[in-house]
């Protein structure tokens, strides 16, 4: 081992030894002492984490091509945002909650873009000068629990409803961001990791509105484009550091995913609701003989809820949660709207309380038995619901 | 530059002046947007409702345990008699790290517009009131039944929808 090798894995181990203080220091220490400095502390630190690293060598044969990498992303990520951007026409916007006064934004440029810079250049540093795989894995571990946002503390764990929620909406989008910014660092240095992140954080602290999506869709776009990315990147990146034929290439195109990931999609809308059909899993057994617990039922959106016909099954939503049971008779309320009475085939006696058009979630179409099994268990066990679920 | 790398570049240009042809539309047209709520795009921006407890009461009586999400505060009451208020403390925090401000209370106007009238809503939040990162804020929710109203209304019941909308501090 060289002189100058032995310089570099000191370097590393100091790093190491610094990062995995830091993340300490940055998940239990800051928050709790410095309160509304808490930005201004974590700036603080990365500067110091960054300076650290400036003295580590950062070069590699693995970066070649590293110019057409980093506009491939570029031009996904200008991509991604426009058609992000397009659903606010069906969904609406809703405002960005960071103030657009020159003062704010050039203090949110600092503590938000210019963190996020200082984080992926530490993360280019060290990933670039690891060599075990295991090595790859801990530090994206480390920087994903460095982002993940601990501000609800223990209040995540309050039920099974929330720890799903948090799993979905700030875990699996955290890993998948973190995991694309560990490749793109290993594979094309810092800049190209700056071609993804920081256009993304620009983003958020420039524009006034952003699309008015729940969290369940948001993640799923930031999940969508982090796996576009590391596709299109892999695919650039062997086709730069290997010699393949041309049949090679086309078969490793990601071009070739394009109607997997529209499937993907229209999957993910229709069990969202987001399409005018909605599949439910029958949670309980009020509607036999029609159809058992376990069941899978289509709710097809209704644009006219006066067409309801007395016999229709409606889905609707109560106090208690979704309940789909058929309508048994039809009548205008004191104020001449029509309302709904409902009753489960399986029930005795009528719902105690009437259905107004507003309650209406749309009638129900389809029934296939058993496939919702899997969706019943989900919704008991680990989100302690009682009343019927989306699958 | 072979003529893959060529197309890129172009690609990436033509992408770009696209961006600047989409702000100046947006620019144009982002009066007539309806822009509803606020966005989560930050893990650092937290606000959300942290605690709902029955006040003070004259003549109502709770018909459903207050409760509360992250982003809704819901209670139920039922005022017996003209002169019948009733209160709820309802706690703000801000658990992110970003300072915010309260820019405008929406949805008081619209309840109160609505039938029946005789129920009157009123909320002692005000604009630009400072929620700074880590701290809590309470405030009072009021549902009145004015004493000098002399009918019993038609319609019994009234939904309000009140929105806090929040914005970061300067």
């Amino acid at each position: 081992m060289t002189k100058e090798n032995k310089k570099v894995i000191l370097y590393i181990i100091i790093l190491i030894l610094i990062l995995i203080g830091c993340s300490l220091l940055t998940l239990f220490i800051i928050p709790e002492f410095f309160e509304s400095s808490t930005r201004i502390a974590n700036t603080i630190l990365w500067i110091a984490l960054a300076i650290i690293s400036i003295p580590i060598e950062n070069d590699h044969t693995r970066f070649k091509g590293k110019k057409e990498k980093i506009k491939t992303t570029l031009i996904i990520v200008i991509i991604y945002n426009m058609l992000y951007f397009l659903l606010g026409i069906p969904l609406g916007y809703a405002r960005n909650p960071l103030s657009m006064k020159f003062f704010s934004i050039i203090k949110n440029l600092i503590f938000i873009v210019g963190v996020i810079a200082l984080q992926d250049y530490v993360r280019s540093k060290v990933i670039n000068n690891v060599r075990r795989k295991i090595n790859y894995v801990i530090f994206t571990i480390i920087f994903v629990l460095m982002r993940l946002d601990y501000s609800e503390g223990i209040a995540v764990f309050a039920s099974g409803e929330k720890i799903f929620e948090y799993i979905c909406s700030v875990i699996i989008p955290e890993i998948a961001k973190g995991c694309v910014c560990s490749y793109l660092a290993f594979t094309g240095g810092t800049l190209l990791v700056y071609a993804y992140s920081i256009p993304m954080a620009l983003i958020k602290v420039l524009l006034p509105i952003f699309p008015n999506l729940d969290w369940f869709l948001t993640s799923v776009f930031d999940i969508l484009i982090s796996v576009i990315i590391f596709l299109y990147n892999n695919y650039e990146h062997t086709v730069k550091t290997n010699r393949l034929t041309r049949k090679e290439r086309k078969k490793m195109s990601p071009i070739k995913l394009i109607p997997s990931m529209a499937i993907l999609l229209i999957a993910v809308s229709f069990i969202a609701g987001f399409l005018p059909a909605k599949p439910i899993a029958v949670m309980s057994n009020s509607m036999v003989p029609t159809f058992s617990r376990g069941a899978a039922v289509i709710s097809v959106k209704v644009k006219d809820p006066s067409k309801l016909q007395v016999g229709d099954i409606l889905h609707y939503r109560s106090e208690n949660g979704d309940i789909i049971h058929r309508i048994i008779n039809k009548k205008e309320d004191e104020n001449g709207e029509i309302v709904f009475q409902t009753k489960g085939d399986n029930n005795g006696s009528p719902d105690s309380k009437l259905v107004e058009k507003e309650q209406i979630l749309g009638k129900v179409k389809i029934y296939i038995p058993y496939l919702g099994y899997p969706s019943v268990w989900f919704g008991e066990k680990i989100l302690g619901r009682k009343s019927s679920i989306t699958i | 530059m072979s003529k893959r790398e060529n197309n890129k570049s172009i690609l990436l240009i033509i992408l770009l002046l696209l961006i600047v042809g989409m702000a100046v539309g947006y620019a144009a047209l982002s009066q007539a947007l309806v822009i509803n709520g606020t966005a989560t795009i930050t893990t650092q921006w937290n606000i959300e409702f942290s605690n709902i407890t029955e006040g003070k009461m004259i003549g109502a009586e709770t018909a459903t345990n207050p409760s509360y999400t992250a982003t809704t505060a819901t209670f139920n009451v039922n005022l017996l008699y003209p002169g019948a208020t009733a209160e709820y403390k309802l706690s703000v925090a801000n658990k992110g790290n970003i300072d915010a401000v309260l820019v405008s209370v929406d949805g008081i106007d619209t309840a109160n517009a609505a039938e029946p009238k005789d129920i009157v809503y009123s909320i002692n939040a005000v604009a630009n009131d400072k929620l700074t990162a880590g701290s809590t804020k309470d405030y009072i929710v009021t549902v009145t039944w004015p004493s000098s109203s002399t009918q019993v209304p038609t319609t019994k019941s009234k939904v309000a929808t009140i929105t806090l909308n929040y914005q970061q501090a300067d």
